[in-house]
C-alpha cells in the first residue's frame, strides 16, 4: 500500500507544469521559514487543494495526538480486528504507519509517532495534510492533556490557515474507567479549553468535534463511524433511502455497516441506540467468523441446488427481537433490529425490499465510482 | 485476661497465615520461640480465622483447645491488591471459660483501625517485617500488655492515628424508666461528680433523693423529661441509684416471698435496718407536717433533708459494716414513750432486759410483718405508732422495697363498661375493716377492697412528694411559681385547685387511664392531680369502675 | 441413579492464581473472559452444584490452591476430599516459576486420588496459553504434557492447552464434559443417521447455557474442513453474541438465548436451533435453498419427536440407558 501511493504521488508530480511545481515549494519553504509570510502565500497553496484532491481519491484520515495516547490501539482496534486486550502490548509507533482500506471507499488512515514534530521545516506540511478528509486527535483523559491540548491548538491555528476544509475530530480517549461524572467534566473541561483558546487566537467557530472513545467498548466505532460519515458524498440520500426501507419493513433502527472495520456509514435517522448497534454489529462478527469456519474450498465440495449469491441471515433472540442481516456487496452490509411482531413474519417482502435497496446502492456507488475515476482522469488531462 | 494476640491474613500464595503473634510461638511455632507448647493448631482454626469473603465483617468466635479466639475479619477490596483483595484479621485469643463480653469491642475497634490505616498508606499490606519485628508486632505486644495490666492503653500509631481502648464491664441495657418512679442513690454521688458531667445530669443529680418523682424532679431541676428519663437510666446502668415507687401514707405494702428468707432470718439485716431507718420520726401527719419538719430540720434525719446526706449510702452497705457490732442502743431505734400500749411484742423481748425500751431486731421483723394487703401504712402506723415513734418510716419501708422483701401494692383503676351502680346500696362489697376511717364518703362501687378509703388521707403521692419536697429545694421558686405552675406545692391548700384541674383534664383522656393497666401513681404523675382528687374523679366517672389492687 | 451420579464430583485443583476459578465462572457461571479480572481468591472449597444437560449434576468442588489449603487437603481432609471423586481436573499455569515444585504437589494430590478413588479420570489444563508466543506455544505445552504424563502413575490422563481468551477453554471443558455424559453413543447414533438423511456436512449438539459441544457428526466431506478447532471457536462465538444480546436487552446472560438462526452464504448454509431444553442443534448444509429448507423442516420433526418422548418421561428426551451400561461406555472410553 506505501509503494502504492507512493506511486500515485510521483505520476501526479509528472502532470504539473515545472514552473509551477517550483513555485508551490517555494511558497512553502517560505512558509515554514516564518508565519510573517503566510498571507502571501495562502493563495497559491488553496488553489492547489482541488488538484490533490483530484489527484489522489483516497480521502486521508490523519491519526495524531501525544505519545502512548492510545493512536495505534485505536487503528488496529478498528481496522485491523485486534482484540483490546492485546493492543497493550503494542510496541510504541516510530514511523508513521500508513494503512490502506480498500472498502466501499477506499481511505488512508495514518498513523503519527506522537513524539514526530511534524511541524518542523524538514516535513513537507502539504505532504501531511494535502489531501487530509479528517484530522483525528487523540487525547488520553487517563493522563495530564494540557500538553496535548495546547498542542492541537497549534495544529489546528496550523492547519486551517492552509486547508480550512479539514475537520479537526478530537477523540477524548481511554475513558473506560473513568467515572461518568468524571467523563462529563474532562470532556467539558476539554472543549472549554480548546474553544477558548482557538477564540483567543481569533478562530471562531472552528470545526472541532469531540468524541468520549474506548477500544474495550463500542464508542470508538461510534466516533469513527461519524468521521467517516463526514467524508461520505451523498449521505443524506444514502440516509433517505435507508429510511424508505426501514419505514417500509418496519424496521426498528438500520444500519449499513462495513464489514470490515465494522464502521456504519449510514444508518436510518432515528435516533442512536447503543444497544442496538453494539447488537449488530456483534452479529456481523458471529457471521463472519462462522463464514471463516466453514467457507473452505474444496471440488468435492458442490452446491446443492440454486441459491443468491449474497448472504443472508437473521437470529431471533430471547425476547423475541430479530437481527436481519444481508450482504449488500463485497463491503457492505446491511444489519437491521425488528421488533414489530407482523413485520418478523413477512420474511419475503423484507428480503425483497432489501435486494431492491441493494441494487439502488450498488447502482449509486459504481457510479460514483467510475465518475470520480473519470473526473480524475478529465483533470489530469487538463493539467497537461 | 488476654492470652494471645494475632495478626492473620491471607497470603495469595501460602493461603491463611499468622503474621504476628504475642508471645511468640503461641499459635504458629516459631524459630526464635521454638520451645514454646502451642495454644492451638492454627489450620483447625484458620477457615473462622481468614473465612469466606462473605463472612468477613462479622465477629466470629471459635473454641478450640481450651481457648476462645476472637476475630473481626475484615476483606477490602482494590485492584492495587494481588488478586484483587487483601482479607486479614486481629484476634484475641482468651481461655474459652472467661466471660469475653468486653472483648468484643476491642476486637471490632481494632478492626476498624486497621481498616482505615489501611486504606490510608497501606499499613498492613505494606508491613512485610518478619514476625517479632516491625510496627504491627509491637502494636500486638503493647495492646496485650496495657490490657491484661490496665484494662486500657493508648497506642500512638502515627502522627494521626492513635489506638485507644479501655475495656469496660457491659451491664444489661437498663429498664425503661417511667415519670412515677422515684430513684434513690446508693452511692454519693458529690464523691465523684465533676463539672465534665452531662449538664442534664448535673442539674437533676441534686434532686434525687428517694422522695421525688422523675417528673418532680425534671420539673424541679427544669429540665426536659425525656432527658432526664435519660440520666437516670445512665446512673441507673452504672448501678448508682435504686427505682423506688411514690412513698405516701395511703399506700399499700406487703412481704413477698423472699421476707423469711431475708430480714426473717438475716440478723445483720436487720442490723442494718435499724442503723438505717432508726431516727426522729417523720410522724404521721401527712406532707403539711412534712413541711413542717423540714423546716425545723437541720438534723440529718428529717425526710426532706437527709437525701443529700450521708445515710443515703446505707441502703445497701450489708457488705462493709456486716460483721462491726455497735452498741445496742445506738442502733435499734428506742421505743415511743407515749401511751403504753401492753400489746407491744417488744415488752417480752427477752433479749434486752433492762434499759430504756428498743425496738430490736425481732420487733423490726414484726414490724415488716405487719404490713398486709388490704392495709395502709396510714393504718398501720395507727397500730404501730409506739414501735415507730423513734423509726423513719420512709426509710423503714424503703429498706423493705430495696431488699427485696417488700413490695408496693398497685392500684388500677378499670372502667367495666357498665353503668356505675346506685351507691350506697353496695356495702356489701366493702369487707368492713377500718370503719373509723371508712366514714367519710366510701364510694363502694370504685374499690374491689378495703384500702381505697385511704383517699381519705391527705397525702395523695403526688401532692405528698411534691409537699415534702417544696421546702428543701426551691423555698424561693415556689412563691414566685404557685401562680401559674401546675404543680405548685399547694395541694395541701384543696378545694380551689382542685376545681381548676378538673375543668382541665379532658374526659376522654381520662377514660384512657381506666383500662387497669395504669395505676394510680401513674395516672396522678400523668394528669397531676392528687389522689383524692383522683378518687373524685373517678367517683363522678360516668360508669362502673373497678379498683384492683395487685 | 440420580442419587448416585449427585454424589460423584468433580474436583477442580491445582496452585493458587492458576486460573481454576477463572474457567469455572466463564464456563458455569456467564462470565466474560475480561471480568474474571474482578475474582477474589477461593477460600477453601467451593462447592457448587452445576446442571448440565438437565439431568445431569455436575458437584464440582472448586478447591482453592493455596499451600496452607492443599495441606490439608492432603491431611486432615484427605479423606473428604478425594473420596468419590469422578473427575479430576488439575489446573497447571504454564506461568509458573516452580514447575517441579507444581509436579510434586501434583503427585502427592494424585497420590491421594489413588487411595480413595483409582477409577477417577483425570484431565490436566495446561491453562494460560495465551501468555505463550504462539510459535513456541505447541512445543511448550507438549513438553509439559509428557511432565505431566510422568507424574499421573497409573492413570490416563488427558492434557489440553487453555486459555480463557479463546476456544482452547471450550476445548478442554468439551472434552471433559464428554466424559461426563453417560449416554452419549445413543445420542452419536441418532445423529450420524439424522445427519446422514439430511445431507449435512456438520451436525453439532451443543449444551443450551454453557455452549459446550455435546457431540457431533461429520460427513466424509465435512472431515475435510481445515480448521480443526471449530466447534471450540463456534462455542465462542455464540456465546461471546449471547452476552451480547443479553447487554443489551438488559437481561442475565443465564436467560438469554437464541430461538433460532439461520445464515445463508454461497459457500454454505446454516441453522441453530432449539432441539432438546437442553441443547442446541447446529447443522451445516451444502448451498441450496431447496435443500436447506429441507433440513430445516426435518429438525424440526426429529425435535418434535424428541419432545414427545421427553414427554413420556425422561426429562431431556433423550433414552437413558440403565445405569449399567452408562457405566460400562463411559469407563470404556
Amino acid at each position: 500500500m506505501d509503494p502504492d501511493s507512493e506511486h500515485c504521488l510521483s505520476t501526479s508530480c509528472l502532470l504539473y507544469t515545472p514552473a509551477y511545481k517550483t513555485n508551490a515549494r517555494l511558497s512553502l519553504e517560505i512558509i515554514l521559514q516564518g508565519t510573517n509570510h503566510v498571507s502571501g502565500s495562502v493563495q497559491p497553496r488553496s488553489a492547489l487543494i482541488p488538484n490533490t484532491q483530484a489527484r489522489d481519491a483516497k480521502p486521508r484520515l490523519l491519526l495524531m495526538g501525544l505519545r502512548r495516547s492510545g493512536k495505534s490501539s485505536i487503528a488496529s482496534v478498528v481496522f485491523h480486528k485486534m482484540p483490546p486486550n492485546e493492543t497493550l502490548f503494542l510496541e510504541s509507533t516510530t514511523r508513521i504507519q500508513k494503512d490502506s482500506i480498500h472498502s466501499f471507499m477506499d481511505f488512508q488512515v495514518w498513523d503519527f509517532p506522537g513524539q514526530l514534530e511534524y511541524l518542523e521545516p524538514s516535513f513537507d506540511l502539504e505532504d501531511i495534510f494535502g489531501s487530509l478528509g479528517a484530522l483525528v486527535w487523540v487525547i488520553d483523559a487517563q493522563d495530564d492533556y494540557l500538553d496535548s491540548v495546547a498542542r492541537l491548538n497549534r495544529t489546528i491555528l496550523t492547519v486551517q490557515q492552509y486547508y480550512p476544509g479539514i475537520n479537526i475530530e478530537v477523540f477524548i480517549h481511554k475513558v473506560d474507567g473513568l467515572s461518568d461524572e468524571f467523563r462529563t467534566d474532562i470532556y467539558q473541561d476539554i472543549v472549554q479549553r480548546i474553544s477558548d483558546e482557538l477564540s483567543d487566537a481569533g478562530y471562531e467557530n472552528a470545526p472541532v468535534h469531540y468524541y468520549l472513545t474506548s477500544i474495550y467498548d463500542y464508542s470508538v466505532f461510534e466516533a469513527f463511524s461519524k468521521v467517516i460519515q463526514k467524508l461520505i458524498p451523498n449521505l443524506s440520500t444514502l440516509e433517505n433511502l435507508i429510511n424508505t426501507l426501514g419505514n417500509n419493513c418496519g424496521f426498528e433502527k438500520t444500519y449499513l455497516f462495513d464489514v470490515l472495520s465494522k464502521i456504519y456509514i449510514a444508518s436510518d435517522t432515528r435516533p442512536v441506540d447503543m444497544a442496538c448497534y453494539e447488537m449488530c454489529s456483534d452479529y456481523i462478527d458471529v457471521i463472519v467468523d462462522v463464514s471463516e469456519l466453514y467457507s473452505w474450498d474444496h471440488p468435492e465440495r458442490r452446491p446443492k441446488g440454486d441459491q443468491i449469491q449474497e448472504a443472508e441471515s437473521h437470529v431471533v433472540l430471547h425476547d423475541d427481537t430479530m437481527i436481519h442481516l444481508m450482504e449488500m456487496n463485497k463491503y457492505l452490509c446491511l444489519v437491521s433490529v425488528i421488533r414489530n411482531r407482523e413485520s418478523k413474519e413477512k420474511r419475503g417482502l423484507i428480503d425483497l425490499n432489501c435486494r431492491t435497496f441493494q441494487d439502488g446502492l450498488n447502482e449509486v456507488f459504481s457510479r460514483r465510482w467510475e465518475q470520480l475515476e473519470e473526473t480524475n482522469h478529465l483533470d489530469g488531462g487538463a493539467l497537461t | 485476661m488476654i492470652k494471645a494476640i494475632f495478626y492473620s491474613k491471607f497470603d495469595t500464595q501460602e493461603g491463611p497465615k499468622v503474621v504476628h503473634q504475642v508471645p511468640d510461638g503461641a499459635i504458629v511455632p516459631s524459630s526464635t520461640a521454638p520451645t514454646q507448647p502451642l495454644f492451638l493448631t492454627f489450620s483447625d482454626v484458620s477457615f473462622f480465622v481468614i473465612p469466606r469473603q462473605e463472612l468477613c465483617g462479622n465477629l466470629l468466635q471459635v473454641c478450640t483447645n481450651g481457648y476462645r479466639i476472637l476475630g473481626y475479619p475484615i476483606c477490602m477490596k482494590s485492584v492495587r491488591y494481588d488478586r484483587n483483595e487483601f482479607i486479614f484479621n486481629f484476634c484475641l485469643v482468651l481461655s474459652e471459660e472467661d466471660d469475653f463480653s468486653t472483648y468484643k469491642s476491642v476486637v471490632r475497634k481494632l478492626a476498624d483501625l486497621m481498616h482505615a490505616l489501611e486504606e490510608q498508606s497501606g499499613f498492613l499490606s505494606r508491613d512485610f517485617s518478619k514476625n517479632g519485628e516491625g510496627k504491627v508486632y509491637s502494636l500486638c505486644e503493647m495492646l496485650m500488655e496495657d490490657l491484661n495490666n490496665y484494662c486500657e492503653c493508648m497506642i500512638p500509631i502515627d502522627e494521626l492515628n492513635t489506638l485507644n481502648i479501655k475495656l469496660f464491664p457491659i451491664y444489661p441495657s437498663p429498664p425503661s424508666v417511667k415519670a412515677w418512679y422515684v430513684p434513690l442513690f446508693t452511692v454519693r454521688y458529690q464523691a465523684f461528680m465533676d463539672e465534665n458531667w452531662d449538664l442534664t445530669m448535673q442539674r437533676v443529680v441534686p434532686h434525687i433523693n428517694g422522695v421525688n418523682s422523675i417528673r418532680i424532679i425534671s420539673i424541679l431541676a427544669d429540665t426536659d423529661f425525656s432527658l432526664t428519663c435519660r440520666a437516670i437510666r445512665h446512673l441507673l446502668y452504672y448501678g448508682c441509684v435504686y427505682l423506688l415507687d411514690i412513698f405516701s401514707f395511703s399506700a399499700i405494702y406487703a412481704p413477698t416471698a423472699q421476707f423469711n428468707g431475708s430480714i426473717a432470718s438475716d440478723e445483720a439485716m436487720q442490723l442494718e435496718c435499724a442503723r438505717y431507718s432508726h431516727g426522729t420520726p417523720t410522724s404521721l401527719p401527712p406532707p403539711t407536717a412534712a413541711m413542717a419538719s423540714a423546716n425545723n430540720g437541720s438534723a440529718n434525719t428529717i425526710i426532706g433533708g437527709m437525701p443529700l446526706a450521708s445515710p443515703i449510702t446505707d441502703p445497701a452497705p450489708s457488705l462493709s459494716r456486716d460483721g462491726s457490732r455497735f452498741d445496742a442502743e445506738e442502733i435499734w431505734p428506742l421505743l415511743g414513750d407515749s401511751e403504753e400500749k401492753s400489746s407491744s411484742p417488744e415488752t417480752t423481748n427477752p433479749s434486752i432486759p433492762q434499759g430504756p425500751p428498743i425496738v430490736d431486731g425481732v420487733g423490726i421483723v414484726e414490724l415488716y410483718a405487719g404490713l398486709k394487703q388490704g392495709q395502709s401504712i396510714k393504718q398501720w402506723y395507727a397500730q404501730h405508732s409506739r414501735e415507730l415513734a423513734n423509726i423513719d418510716i420512709r426509710r423503714f419501708i424503703t429498706f423493705g422495697v430495696i431488699k427485696g422483701f417488700l413490695y408496693r401494692v398497685h392500684k388500677y383503676a378499670c372502667a367495666t363498661g357498665q353503668p356505675a351502680p346506685v351507691p350506697r346500696n353496695s356495702s356489701p362489697l366493702v369487707p368492713g375493716t377500718a370503719p373509723g376511717t371508712g366514714a367519710m364518703n366510701t364510694p363502694a362501687h370504685l374499690s374491689t377492697g378495703p384500702s381505697s378509703r385511704a383517699t381519705t388521707g391527705n397525702n395523695t403521692p403526688y401532692a405528698s412528694s411534691v409537699g415534702e419536697e417544696a421546702p428543701i429545694s426551691s423555698v424561693v421558686g415556689m412563691g414566685g411559681r404557685s401562680g401559674n405552675v401546675r404543680i405548685a406545692g399547694n395541694a395541701p391548700l384543696g378545694g380551689l385547685f382542685e376545681e381548676d384541674e378538673e375543668d382541665g383534664i379532658d374526659e376522654r383522656l381520662f377514660g384512657r387511664y381506666l383500662d387497669g393497666t395504669h395505676c394510680f401513681d401513674q395516672i396522678c404523675t400523668e394528669l397531676e392531680i392528687s389522689e383524692r382528687e383522683l378518687t373524685a374523679r373517678l367517683k363522678r366517672f360516668p360508669g362502673e369502675v373497678v379498683i384492683i389492687h395487685r | 441413579m440420580d442419587a448416585r451420579k449427585k454424589k460423584r464430583k468433580v474436583l477442580l485443583m491445582g496452585k493458587s492464581g492458576s486460573g481454576k476459578s477463572s474457567m469455572r465462572s466463564i464456563i458455569f457461571s456467564n462470565y466474560v473472559a475480561k471480568d474474571v479480572r474482578r475474582l477474589g481468591a477461593t477460600i477453601d472449597v467451593e462447592h457448587s452444584h452445576v446442571k448440565f444437560m438437565g439431568n445431569l449434576t455436575l458437584n464440582l468442588w472448586d478447591c482453592g490452591g493455596q499451600d496452607a489449603f492443599m495441606e490439608t487437603y492432603l491431611a486432615s481432609q484427605r479423606g473428604n476430599i478425594f473420596s468419590d471423586v469422578a473427575v479430576l481436573i488439575y489446573v497447571f499455569d504454564i506461568e509458573s516459576r516452580e514447575v517441579d515444585r507444581d509436579l510434586d504437589t501434583y503427585n502427592a494430590i494424585i497420590q491421594a486420588l489413588r487411595e480413595f478413588s483409582p477409577n477417577a479420570y483425570v484431565f490436566c489444563l495446561v491453562h494460560k496459553m495465551d501468555l505463550i508466543q504462539a510459535e513456541h506455544r505447541q512445543r511448550i505445552y507438549e513438553e509439559r504434557s509428557a511432565l505431566i504424563r510422568s507424574r499421573s502413575e497409573h492413570f490416563r490422563i488427558d492434557t489440553f492447552g487453555s486459555s480463557i481468551w479463546d476456544q482452547s477453554l471450550y476445548k478442554a471443558w468439551a472434552g471433559i464434559v464428554h466424559k461426563l455424559i453417560p449416554n452419549l453413543t445413543v445420542i452419536e447414533r441418532f445423529l450420524s443417521a439424522f445427519a446422514k438423511k439430511i445431507d449435512a456436512e456438520e451436525v453439532i449438539l451443543f449444551e443450551r447455557s454453557t455452549f459446550l459441544t455435546v457431540t457431533s457428526v461429520t460427513s466424509e466431506i465435512g472431515e475435510l474442513n481445515p480448521i480443526y478447532d471449530r466447534h471450540e471457536r463456534l462455542s465462542n462465538i455464540m456465546k461471546a453474541f449471547k452476552h451480547c444480546a443479553a447487554r443489551n436487552t438488559l437481561t442475565t446472560p443465564a436467560s438469554a438465548g437464541f430461538v433460532v438462526m439461520h445464515t445463508k452464504t454461497p459457500q454454505f448454509n446454516t441453522f441453530l436451533g432449539r432441539f432438546t431444553d437442553n441443547t442446541y442443534i447446529f447443522l451445516v448444509v451444502p448451498p441450496g435453498e431447496a435443500a436447506y429448507n429441507c433440513a430445516v423442516l426435518n429438525t424440526m420433526l426429529a425435535r418434535e419427536g424428541f419432545s414427545k418422548s421427553a414427554a413420556a418421561g425422561r426429562t431431556d428426551g433423550f433414552p437413558l440407558p440403565p445405569p449399567e451400561s452408562e457405566d460400562a461406555n463411559g469407563h470404556a472410553t
